[in-house]
């Protein structure tokens, strides 16, 4: 079957937002965790659960997934979850050594370099298992150091051994808010953007900053835990995948999905929204909710994912694109109506060096799952702003390699150990990246050139 | 034997014979061995004229009598009686005796003469009659006419109602008639006899008398007015006659057997009159009177007689005629009565045929007079024929009372028809079996009461209820609709994604290339693999590859101005379609589902299809030049300026496609789609409704899909090709990938340049649609595609130059 996708989770926050994604899926397919079809969903909804799970012999269903840390804490809640049985064993690696990347990128990567063997092995058997992969999909973080690191030289590789297919990821963003135990974050978080940037082919911006705000300011959870956060952005993954698991007339694949959000190949981070939000003790609290209301909602920045300060900005930031998934009971037209509306407040900035709408994917939802409200969205949206989080990267990391703060841990690996030219070079790639994003915003975009062009 | 005896007997005493019964029987034996024994037809033939000739008083006569008669097959059998005759000696001695006895009591010849000559007259305007009649009834081929089967009654006993039958009278005194000889003459008259001082004209109705002169001319002037009866008996006495059988109909049968009790109580009058006149009580005067009483209910009956007649109106054309008299006829309440015993009698066969049709959904018509018509259609040629043309109404023959019912009691009996052809287990249940035994009566006023007009209601709700109940929950047509709208409407998407995957390599090639099996198989493949849904009508789906265009088959489908037509067939008549351009569905379905999907509905379906896919296949294209295009990034050479225009160009037709798509799916047949499913549960009533409002949904669809637009069609069919050109181009130089950079930059600079052009023209073309049609749904692509008012300038610039 086609539009097959593997996803490979890595590191602490990997594996966690990968639990979360994987209950949700089991949820919104009525399989158990043990991977058994619930009695109730044995008629089937037209839904297609092979897009992320395959049949074992006795057919129960297998997620494609494949877990992979360096540390086994995560791991080890999982597998004694009563998710256990949901996964394949042989798909759960965990490195010998057990000792963990320490949070250092560096330490990550050598590791990936290291274990990669035994590691696409896992991968490439996965790979082979199904008739026609569409590609593969990645949950990490990009400050850790399994994530960043190990994620970084998996991307890499991953690109090169499947140059046809397409490599998404998940990548969770950390909190700008609150100080960070680990210090040597921006140095993980820009050698991490490198890879996202010319190995993968579409990066959905997690911010933790972001996520943070919502649960406090949109779900009123004064001291979010790390699983309410993860609740969010499984919601998030599943509402993305939805138009592949429940196939209607359009967006039935990956490349469908994606192609059109990316116009041009390098700029491929996208942002997203999700409303309305609930958490599971505010049910009582429901608001009528219409399609306008959903895609005007999805318009807000507070409503974003992603935290950017578009108010305050002096560039005019645009979007190259816009996906609004909408589910539920939803007529066509007053989807067109809402678009029209949306237009004639003018509100929304596109980028005027070539056409560019809000698109929408009219999605089924899970029969399995109630949900309180009738209309429900999630906005994909290519923004220039998203360019912000990237600058802000650039700007610890100067601040850091300024004072050479902790470069010690980084020249113990052998990547480092000569020059720190790899950093440099990172740094002009991302550099770039913001460049581009930057110029998009005006509409001589199609005529511009970077001015240092970096080699790979 | 004893069966023969009796006439036997009667035969030997009316000859008064000698021989006994034995003789006879003796003599029959030996006549029937001989005609076993086979003798040569031709010798005993020739041999027996020889015989007959040797003795014949007037040889020449007989030979030619022998000639005459001789195609006849009982010639031989008529010359060996002769001979026989001759033979017997004592036969010839009686008969000579008979015959002069016979030539005393016909002691006028002339007489004689005379008859025989009225005779012929009347045969020769009978024969002629006939001869018309027969001519119209070859027109009207009659299946199962009575009146082939059955010889004429009337052309054998042709003189029953003595319809003037010219007998001289010779034996009265000519000259001035007395009163009561004048009105025993009259009496005569109103029965149908020449009399001697009254004679028909001729014998065409309406029949003129003329009065011969010696009458007293104070008679004169009476007896026109009893004559006037006279004329009018003759008119009815004729119809009455003309339709004893039921060569003109059942309808006028019936009538004419209502007519002929009138006539029986019209000549009771007469006889009471006659008995006045022979007890000498019956002036003329007074026989004036009387007639003046019945002259005007025996006109009445003539009016109408001879309308019917004259116009040759049979089955419910007669009813016709009668209701309209009926509605006419305010004042006399006798007259009335005789109307209404009319009407009522002749409408019950008619009723009859009608209930079988109603209740049963047969055609019960051997006269040919009904108003449905069963034409020689079978189930199997083309169900859309079968359906529009088996069972036709024949306005002709439509009551007037029913006029505005012909619809209803049409589909009423089609329904039950077509349900008759369904493989349903319990077909009893498909006969309208009324609550209360209703039957169709007449009534004059039509309102909701009317009993047949109830009747007529009920077993229609009944009829058409029950067929689309057959098709919505035996056959469970709305899954069906489900499943052509998953597969020929795309809605299931992986489906498509599937089937263009599997099939690239034979959907590129030429369609002759094209190994029908294995395609086929592959198609097979994608419906049975296809684990996204469970459709148990998927078996029903089957591929075509069809050998004319897209383009063509909208214009052979869709009836299109003829100014505009020209537009269609200039399109491309390439002989060769690529597979994905002739790839198409196609559905086998069983009576009565292929009622629903015949042809025409199948073929609107596949030209949504078509169009769609074509789409799909577009978009896929331009997806996989994506696909090329993220390898780019590592690459500093993505961010050339070419690459930029090409990166762009791509998501523009990608916007475009991905647009249409939406717009087509969602905004167009999705829409359509709730609507028509809507309206079959809470509106359809009946089959006919069901196929009206499927007809509606797609031409809906294809409307606003932009089909049956030329214009709009072609600048949407020009902007995918290029869309087309555009990836194959990419998709090419990719793969030998040092291509010449000026080469590249130059072609993609062409490519944008068409496609903002025809991307301004069909926008263009559309905002003036939409201006002109102000709700046209249209006006949402270009919303649509015009979002960020990236074209608003170039449509709006163009236009003040058109405009001003």
């Amino acid at each position: 079957m086609p539009c097959e996708m593997i996803t490979v989770q890595l590191g602490q926050c990997g594996n966690q937002i990968g639990f979360e994604f994987w209950k949700k899926l089991c949820a919104e397919h009525g399989i158990n965790p043990e991977g058994v079809l619930e009695p109730f969903a044995t008629e089937g909804v037209g839904d297609r659960k092979d897009v992320f799970f395959y049949q074992a012999d006795d057919n129960h269903y297998v997620p494609r997934a494949v877990l992979l840390d360096l540390e086994p804490r995560v791991i080890h809640s999982i597998m004694s979850s009563n998710y256990s049985k949901l996964y394949n064993p042989e798909n759960v690696y965990l490195s010998k050594h057990g000792g963990g990347a320490g949070n250092n990128w560096a330490s990550g990567f050598s590791q990936g370099e290291r274990l990669q063997e035994e590691v696409f092995d896992i991968l490439d058997r996965e790979a082979e298992g199904g008739d026609s992969l569409q590609g593969f999909v990645l949950c990490h973080s990009i400050a850790g150091g399994t994530g960043s690191g190990m994620g970084s030289f998996i991307l890499e590789h991953l690109t090169d051994r499947y140059p046809k297919k397409i490599i998404e990821t998940y990548s969770v963003f950390p909190n700008q808010d609150e100080i960070s135990d680990v210090v040597v974050q921006p140095y993980n978080s820009l050698l991490t953007l490198k890879r996202l940037a010319q190995s993968a082919d579409c990066v959905v911006v997690l911010d933790n900053t972001a996520l943070n705000r919502i649960a406090t300011d949109r779900l009123h959870i004064e001291n979010p835990s790390f699983a309410q956060i993860n609740s969010l952005v499984s919601t998030i993954m599943s509402v993305s995948t939805a138009t592949l698991r429940y196939p209607s007339y359009m967006n039935n694949d990956l490349v469908g999905l994606i192609g059109p959000l990316i116009p041009s190949p390098r700029l491929h981070f996208l942002m997203t929204g999700y409303t309305p939000l609930t958490t599971d003790h505010e049910d009582a609290n429901i608001r009528k909710t219409t399609v306008f209301d959903v895609m005007r909602r999805l318009l807000q920045p507070k409503n974003m994912m992603v935290s950017t300060a578009q108010e305050r900005s002096t560039i005019p930031h645009c979007y190259l694109s816009i996906l609004n998934i909408i589910q539920g009971d939803v007529d066509p037209t007053q989807v067109y109506k809402s678009l029209q509306r949306i237009r004639e407040r003018k509100t929304v900035n596109f980028i005027n060096w070539g056409p560019s709408s809000i698109q929408v994917a009219l999605s089924k939802k899970s029969p399995y799952v109630p949900t309180a409200h009738r209309v429900s969205g999630l906005m994909l949206a290519n923004h220039t702003s998203i360019s912000q989080l990237f600058q802000r990267v650039l700007d610890q990391y100067d601040k850091l390699r300024h004072r050479e703060a902790f470069l010690d841990q980084f020249r113990k690996q052998n990547m480092f150990k000569d020059d720190l030219c790899e950093m440099d070079d990172s740094r002009a790639v991302v550099q770039n990246l913001v460049d581009e994003y930057l110029e998009a915003t005006k509409d001589t975009y199609l005529q511009w050139q970077p001015k240092n062009a970096v080699n790979n | 034997m004893d069966r023969a005896r009796i006439p036997i007997e009667e035969l030997i005493t009316s000859f008064k014979s000698t021989s006994t019964v034995e003789d006879i029987f003796d003599k029959l034996e030996i006549w029937n061995r001989n005609d076993s024994q086979q003798i040569p037809l031709e010798h005993s033939k020739e041999y027996t004229l020889r015989k007959l000739l040797l003795h014949s008083e007037n040889p020449v006569k007989l030979k030619e009598k022998v000639q005459s008669i001789e195609k006849n097959k009982l010639a031989n059998k008529f010359m060996e009686l002769i001979q026989e005759i001759r033979e017997d000696k004592k036969l010839t001695v009686f008969m000579e005796k008979r015959y002069k006895e016979y030539e005393k009591d016909t002691s006028c010849s002339e007489v004689v003469q005379y008859y025989k000559d009225e005779i012929e007259k009347r045969n020769e305007f009978q024969k002629q009659r006939q001869i018309k009649k027969e001519i119209k009834e070859k027109k009207i081929i009659l299946k199962k006419s009575v009146s082939k089967q059955t010889p004429l009654w009337k052309n054998l006993r042709k003189y029953q109602a003595l319809d003037y039958f010219n007998i001289p009278i010779t034996c009265y005194n000519t000259t001035n008639p007395e009163e009561h000889d004048l009105v025993g003459d009259i009496l005569s008259c109103l029965q149908g006899f020449h009399t001697k001082f009254i004679n028909p004209n001729n014998l065409e109705i309406p029949l003129t008398f003329s009065i011969n002169e010696p009458i007293d001319p104070q008679f004169k002037c009476i007896v026109p007015k009893i004559l006037k009866l006279v004329s009018a008996y003759t008119i009815i006495c004729r119809y009455s006659e003309e339709n004893r059988q039921s060569h003109n109909g059942y309808v006028n049968q019936a009538l004419a057997c209502y007519i002929s009790k009138f006539i029986r109580d019209y000549l009771n009058f007469i006889i009471c009159l006659e008995n006045q006149h022979k007890s000498g009580e019956l002036g003329l005067q007074s026989l004036s009177f009387a007639a003046q009483a019945h002259v005007y209910k025996m006109e009445f009956v003539a009016r109408i007689v001879s309308i019917i007649t004259q116009e040759k109106k049979k089955g419910g054309q007669t009813l016709s005629v009668l209701h309209e008299e009926m509605t006419q006829c305010y004042i006399d309440e006798s007259l009335k009565k005789l109307l209404a015993g009319m009407v009522e009698v002749s409408t019950i066969p008619f009723f009859q045929s009608l209930e079988k049709w109603i209740f049963k959904g047969q055609v019960f018509d051997p006269c040919d007079e009904f108003m449905i018509k069963c034409g020689d259609l079978i189930l199997n040629d083309d169900t859309e024929k079968y359906w529009n043309r088996c069972y036709t109404v024949r306005n002709e023959y439509v009551p007037s009372y029913l006029e505005k019912f012909k619809e209803i009691i049409l589909r009423t009996g089609k329904y039950l028809n077509a349900l008759y052809h369904c493989n349903i287990p319990n077909k009893s249940n498909l006969i309208y079996t009324s609550t209360n035994n209703e039957k169709l009566v007449y009534s004059m006023w039509c309102s909701d009461s009317t009993n047949y007009l109830k009747t007529i209601n009920n077993a229609y709700m009944f009829a058409s209820s029950s067929l689309l109940n057959v098709l919505l929950i035996d056959y469970d047509l709305m899954n069906r609709l489900k499943s052509i709208k998953r597969y020929f409407l795309l809605e299931q998407g992986d489906f498509v994604v599937h089937l263009l995957d599997v099939c690239d390599e034979e959907l590129k090639k030429p369609t002759d290339d094209i190994v029908y099996n294995r395609l086929e198989s592959l198609l097979d493949i994608c419906l049975r693999v296809n684990v996204g849904c469970v459709d148990q009508y998927k078996d029903d789906i089957k591929m075509e590859l069809k050998k004319d265009p897209l383009s063509f088959q909208i214009f052979k489908i869709l009836a299109i101005q003829t100014e505009k037509e020209k537009d269609y067939t200039n399109f491309q008549p390439s002989s060769n379609l690529l597979g994905i351009q002739s790839f198409c569905l196609g559905l086998t379905t069983q009576w009565p589902v292929s009622l629903i999907f015949n042809e025409t509905v199948i073929s609107n379906y596949q030209i949504l299809f078509r169009l769609l896919l074509l789409c799909k296949n577009v978009e896929r294209q331009l997806l996989k030049v994506w696909l090329c295009d993220k390898h780019l990034k590592k690459t500093p050479d993505s961010s050339a300026i070419t690459y930029k225009k090409a990166f762009n160009l791509r998501q523009n037709m990608l916007l475009f496609v991905q647009n249409l798509e939406y717009y087509m799916f969602e905004e167009v047949i999705e829409t359509q789609w709730q609507a028509f499913t809507s309206a079959i549960q809470y509106k359809v009533k009946n089959v006919d409704e069901l196929l009206d409002e499927q007809q509606k949904f797609l031409n809906l669809c294809l409307k606003n899909c932009m089909v049956t637009n030329p214009d709009l069609m072609k600048s949407s069919r020009y902007l995918l090709e290029l869309c087309t050109e555009f990836s194959d181009y990419i998709l090419l130089s990719k793969s030998h990938l040092n291509h010449l950079k000026l080469d590249f930059e130059k072609s993609i600079q062409i490519l944008e340049n068409k496609f903002t052009a025809a991307m301004i023209d069909l926008l263009k073309c559309i905002r003036k649609m939409s201006r002109l049609d102000s709700g046209n749904i249209i006006y949402n692509f270009l919303y649509r595609m015009d979002f960020n008012g990236m074209y608003t300038e170039q449509i709006n610039m163009d236009d003040t130059i058109l405009y001003t």
